[in-house]
């Protein structure tokens, strides 16, 4: 479960990143477009994420009486 | 027959053996009267009404909270005769009763708990926001708990949530909702956070929230809580005390987790932003190719036009100098013999020389040919 979260978090993280490297407008066109498939690519794996994984439940056995 | 003579001992078991045969336990509502602590462990007081009065016995982790004279207090209890102090019940369980009662003890337990400075907001702390693991403890089979299971599943996944089954209302919910927190505190691997819901009910149902030992487990908990309680009354002491409040076990869920349909729609948002973005970019770029090219052609055409410019002087210049140009400024061309002469030095009498003007030929006869210095 750790794994999805810091998997989501990382994401997260790279896609902000490419983001704000794609708005400051440093890129030239060749490298805009690569980073905006990258951008794009990032956002699918977001959304697989986001759509597949569940939450988990489990009772415990513990009497609390 | 003689009758039945016990001594004073035997008497005193036989009573209690044949009355916890009938009452192993029995419940009593009256009013409380006379209620005294002694040495901060024993328990004293009456459950009274208008025509009788009852002395009961507890010890000080059974009150539920601070209580006063004059609250109504049901009690569930085994009588018992002592063998020197005389007849009491023993109390096994006690709670105020009725809203006024309820509400009473509420307010002289949150007095006393906020003077220890239980409520104070610089206590709180912050939840992780989501978190990776919830220690939910709750009566599983509830509305509340699956409203919150779902609720919390539509927003967010990657949870992973360790499920305490507690009652949430009667006698033994105090004690099992503090033991399932102590349970998760005692974790290894600490939750992020210890969720406690219920549904709705009256001030009854809800008693066990407002319970010192409740009140205390949450508030001095090492994992940050959430309490969130359905209701239509004041605010549970339980709430009070913990780290977050939800209004609704729904409510709980929605603090505790970002909306995922909320942020795939925020994706796709940032998806058609960032395609503008490169379309502007291409747009740009391409313009700035298209204005290169127009200037690229302007340059063209000025040099065009400075070597076309060029051109035409020579040109003016090279009619200026043609033998066409001096004939037609008055100028004549001497031939002889069809050579063009540029001097005269060499011409003899009687030669005959051809004179091309403007206009005409002539021919003539070379009559004097006089040298210049």
């Amino acid at each position: 479960m750790d794994n999805n979260t810091e998997n989501y978090e990382t994401l997260y993280a790279d896609l902000e990143s490419s983001i704000s490297l794609l708005q400051s407008g440093d890129l030239n066109l060749d490298d805009a477009v690569k980073e905006y498939e990258k951008s794009l690519k990032l956002i699918s794996k977001l959304e697989k994420h986001l759509e597949l994984v569940e939450n988990k439940i489990k009772k415990i056995k513990n009497n609390l009486k | 027959m003689d009758d039945l003579t016990l001594s004073v001992t035997d008497f005193v078991a036989v009573f209690n053996q044949t009355i916890s045969g009938v009452y192993p336990s029995i419940f009593i509502e009256g009013e409380l009267d006379s209620l005294r602590i002694s040495k901060n462990r024993w328990v004293y007081f009456n459950l009274k009404d208008d025509y009788s009065s009852v002395k009961f016995f507890a010890i000080v982790n059974q009150l539920p909270g601070p209580l006063e004279d004059g609250m109504l207090i049901r009690v569930k209890g085994m009588p018992f005769l002592h063998s020197l102090y005389g007849f009491s019940i023993n109390v096994q369980f006690m709670q105020p009763v009725g809203e006024g009662s309820l509400k009473k003890a509420a307010q002289l337990l949150e007095a006393k708990l906020a003077k220890e400075g239980l409520f104070d907001e610089s206590r709180k702390r912050t939840i992780a926001y989501p978190p990776n693991r919830i220690g939910l403890i709750t009566s599983v089979g509830s509305a509340a708990y699956h409203d919150f299971i779902k609720i919390l599943g539509d927003r967010w996944g990657g949870v992973s949530i360790e499920v305490a089954d507690v009652q949430v209302q009667g006698e033994i919910a105090p004690s099992q909702i503090n033991n399932a927190i102590n349970y998760f505190n005692s974790e290894k691997n600490p939750v992020d956070v210890i969720v406690i819901i219920r549904g709705g009910g009256s001030a009854d149902d809800l008693a066990a929230f407002n319970t010192e030992l409740v009140t205390r487990a949450v508030a001095t908990s090492r994992n940050p809580t959430l309490v969130a309680i359905g209701h239509e009354v004041d605010i549970s002491l339980a709430e009070l005390a913990a780290d977050k409040r939800g209004s609704t076990p729904t409510h709980a869920a929605e603090i505790l987790s970002p909306d995922k349909k909320q942020i795939i729609n925020d994706l796709n948002n940032v998806k058609e932003q960032l395609k503008e973005l490169i379309k502007k970019s291409l747009i740009a770029k391409k313009e700035t190719i298209i204005d290169i090219k127009s200037d690229m052609h302007e340059l063209i055409d000025e040099i065009i036009l400075n070597k076309t410019n060029n051109l035409q002087q020579k040109q003016q210049l090279i009619d200026i100098l043609s033998p066409h140009s001096a004939l037609r400024r008055g100028y004549a061309i001497i031939r002889l013999e069809s050579k063009v002469l540029t001097a005269g030095k060499s011409l003899k009498l009687d030669q005959m020389i051809i004179i091309e003007f403007k206009d005409a030929e002539v021919t003539s006869l070379v009559k004097k040919v006089k040298l210049k210095e």
